[in-house]
């Protein structure tokens, strides 16, 4: 277990932390100690996510210092996903960086919610992927990367670095926004990875309308979390009025939602 | 009360300078021009009656031939410090008010030419050596002139306080210590310098300086308030002001020279921490912290490489040799690496390295948070971009800006971090019909791929001028792929860009395509081929 040292008021409020959003009353003993507690464990900062991934992830947020993947599995979505993940911390305020994603379309990151103003690419690191991504790792709060084929000790440390420096590492893996020859596999030391396993498009007839969203099917694989899958369909950009809901991989949720 | 008198004073005072500045000669009729409206005219321009803040229109149809060039304060400013530089070199502070105004104190320098007069005259040599140096103008002659503080660009003049001296500056004169009030008593109320006042004092019958002066003390103060009562102290040639003196400032960059020169990054790091102890002190012993530090590298070929690395003012030696030798990593090991002609790989070591305190502020220490945390993310991120851009070239690490447009490229600047953004929030406010609306593609190719759109019976589909498509889309072949069905389309929407400019028109038709194998792609049609413009991934 990692602890940290830091602030008095860490991230985001964390499920074993109430009453961190009601700072104006007058403080409880029991609260004020916890409150000025310098040591503030790693999974407690938590960057907030848009509530269709809070299911998924297992936490109400991004944890802080975990790596995360986005692989396709026979689909299109990872980019979007992605995207879509780090939307609603950028937008609190995070610093993003993409590394490696020569044809992000930064217009597409603008609509699902991405800070541009927060948000720097690195579009062609070449050679010197991991050191690139260990430094945006020092001073970045999420860093979307699409790696090439790494060494296993190179991975695991950028995950180690991750974890060191509280920031978030999102992998990519079969995006379309990077060169062929990058965007491998992560296969270790990933707390939880989304595969894409289907999708559909809305708002497209034969001639007639035009794209409005884009559905993902994903599937979520959590390392620490029970039930070690989840599933869910994302709009991206949400529909009006679409509730997302995440179930346990189970036959018949794969059925249901299949049948969609 | 008793009042100090005033410091005597040396008014340089250049009467065109943004003329001068622009590179032009008073005989020619030139007019600078900023906002549609003169700024400044030379001499002969001002004979046929241009003057500021005359319209543009209005001065070219005052002078016939008028050539009119655009303001520049900056090349204004860069014109302006060789002057500075010679006046400086009377060991003197120099105050400097705006490009083509400075003043020092003559206590010093006088004392030591014999004179007033001969102090004065020992500037005009210098400045009109200046000028001809700069290609201003002739230097003075020497004897047989009558206004020796007169030159064709410049005037000199000394008087009690700046205010009297610019005065004395303008007709080049040196007006005796106590002569100030006399000096200035037939002038204009307007050259006051509040235009408000001057106007008021006009209505109310005071005309000139020495009327002004007349009044009393505290009927001014009265009824003009402390403003009023400021001006009618330099009225009556009590100019109190203390010249607004540029502080001088040492050099404070620091060099090595290495000999042989390096070729790894140790020996130079190693040779760069002990640099960086010196710079340190040096800042120290001014009581400075720097912000903007430029580590600037000389190879044995003579090419120079210079970074600029900000930092929040607490460099230690450590840290300029941590930047110094992500500098020189990347330097080393790519770009320093070159292919000579023959195909072989040489390379070049490194001969002096210098650290440049860029910006440099009062050192204020810093302030830390309770837990340790740097007070702002903000730069933190920028030092680590700082670093990366190191390794990589300062144009790989970008950010993006919105811009205008219409499709999802054109709509997308890159900035390179660090550098200035363009401003172009107009453009992103207008209306763009033809914009494609939200989703856009999360991919966008820079380069666009060539495809092929096929209808039903295997024809190319292509748009007409009306927009409407020559077939129903069924089949998509993206270069390099086998073609795959179309299950769902939408389009075509024309665009007609720039049709007013033949050059530059471009006609297209956008297309949004779903596959069967579950991709969607923006295509358009540009001079009848297709291309992915981005997809949805």
């Amino acid at each position: 277990m990692t602890a940290t040292f830091s602030g008095p008021f860490p991230g985001g409020p964390g499920p074993e932390r109430p009453g961190l959003g009601q700072r104006a009353r007058p403080a409880a003993p029991g609260l004020l100690a916890q409150r000025t507690r310098p040591l503030v464990l790693a999974r407690d900062e938590l960057l907030p996510v848009a509530s269709g991934f809070t299911r998924l992830l297992g936490t109400p947020g991004l944890r802080r210092g975990s790596t995360l993947a986005v692989a396709a599995e026979g689909a299109s979505g990872t980019t979007a996903v992605a995207l879509a993940l780090l939307a609603r911390a950028s937008s609190a305020g995070a610093w993003c960086a993409a590394v490696g994603l020569e044809d992000l379309g930064l217009v597409a990151a603008d609509e699902l919610g991405v800070a541009l103003d927060r948000f720097v690419l690195v579009p062609r690191p070449a050679r010197r992927f991991s050191t690139v991504v260990a430094a945006l790792l020092d001073g970045c709060d999420i860093v979307l990367a699409a790696t090439p084929a790494l060494a296993p000790a190179d991975r695991r440390r950028l995950n180690v670095r991750a974890r060191e420096r509280r920031a978030v590492l999102v992998v990519l893996s079969g995006s379309r926004a990077a060169p062929a020859m990058v965007g491998r596999p992560w296969p270790d030391g990933v707390d939880v990875r989304f595969s894409v396993t289907g999708g559909a498009f809305a708002g497209l007839g034969s001639g007639s309308g035009r794209m409005r969203s884009h559905r993902v099917d994903l599937v979520a694989t959590r390392r620490a979390v029970s039930p070690r899958e989840m599933q869910a369909s994302l709009w991206l950009p949400p529909l009006p009025g679409d509730e997302p809901t995440a179930l346990p991989v189970t036959t018949e949720a794969a059925e249901s939602a299949g049948a969609r | 009360m008793r009042t100090p008198t005033p410091a005597r004073a040396l008014v340089l005072w250049c009467p065109d300078w943004p003329v001068s500045a622009a590179g032009h000669r008073p005989e020619e009729a030139v007019a600078v021009v900023a906002n549609g409206r003169v700024i400044a005219a030379s001499a002969a321009a001002r004979r046929t009656g241009v003057h500021p803040p005359q319209r543009r229109r209005q001065a070219e149809s005052c002078c016939a031939g008028l050539a009119t060039v655009p303001r520049d304060p900056g090349a204004e400013a860069r014109a302006f410090e060789p002057v500075v530089a010679a006046l400086e070199g009377f060991g003197a502070p120099v105050a400097v008010r705006r490009p083509g105004w400075a003043a020092l104190e003559t206590r010093g320098p006088a004392r030591y030419f014999g004179g007033e007069e001969s102090f004065a005259l020992a500037v005009a040599g210098a400045i009109g050596a200046v000028g001809e140096h700069l290609g201003l103008g002739l230097a003075p002659q020497p004897g047989g002139e009558r206004m020796p503080l007169v030159g064709e660009w410049w005037r000199v003049g000394i008087a009690d306080g700046p205010f009297a001296a610019t005065m004395a500056a303008q007709l080049g004169r040196i007006v005796p210590r106590g002569g100030a009030r006399a000096f200035l008593a037939p002038f204009d109320v307007a050259r006051i310098g509040s235009g408000e006042l001057a106007d008021l004092l006009r209505r109310l019958g005071i005309t000139t300086l020495g009327e002004f002066a007349a009044l009393g003390e505290a009927d001014v103060l009265a009824r003009f308030g402390p403003d009023g009562a400021r001006l009618h102290r330099l009225a009556r040639g009590l100019d109190g002001r203390v010249l607004g003196v540029r502080p001088r400032r040492r050099d404070l960059a620091v060099e090595t020279l290495l000999e042989p020169p390096a070729t790894d990054v140790d020996t130079a790091a190693f040779l760069a921490k002990n640099l960086a102890e010196r710079l340190c002190v040096t800042l120290g012993a001014e009581g400075l912290a720097c912000n903007l530090l430029a580590i600037e590298v000389e190879t044995s070929t003579g090419d120079r490489l210079a970074r600029r690395w900000a930092h929040d003012g607490a460099w230690t030696p450590a840290l300029v040799a941590e930047r110094l030798r992500w500098q020189l990593e990347t330097w080393l090991t790519g770009a320093g690496r070159r292919d000579s002609p023959d195909g072989t790989t040489e390379r070049t070591g490194i001969a002096r390295v210098r650290l440049v305190p860029v910006e440099v502020a009062p050192d204020t220490g810093r302030q830390l948070e309770l837990w340790g945390r740097p007070r702002t993310d903000d730069e933190r991120v920028s030092r680590v971009l700082a670093r990366v851009q190191g390794l990589l070239g300062p144009e790989e690490v970008v950010r993006p800006l919105l811009a205008g447009g219409r499709g999802p490229a054109e709509r997308v600047l890159l900035v390179p971090f660090g550098d200035p953004a363009p401003t172009h929030p107009e453009n992103v406010a207008q209306p763009w019909p033809g914009q494609l609306p939200c989703p856009n593609p999360t991919v966008v190719p820079l380069e666009p791929h060539p495809a092929e759109v096929f209808d039903g019976e295997g024809r190319h589909v292509g748009v007409d001028g009306r927009g409407t498509p020559s077939g129903v889309p069924a089949t998509l072949a993206v270069q390099g792929q086998p073609p795959s069905a179309i299950v769902a389309w939408a389009g075509p929407w024309p665009i007609d860009e720039q049709w007013w400019d033949t050059a530059a028109r471009r006609r297209r038709a956008r297309l949004q395509v779903v596959t069967e194998d579950g991709e969607a792609s923006l295509l358009a049609l540009d001079r009848g081929r297709w291309v992915v413009e981005g997809s949805y991934d």
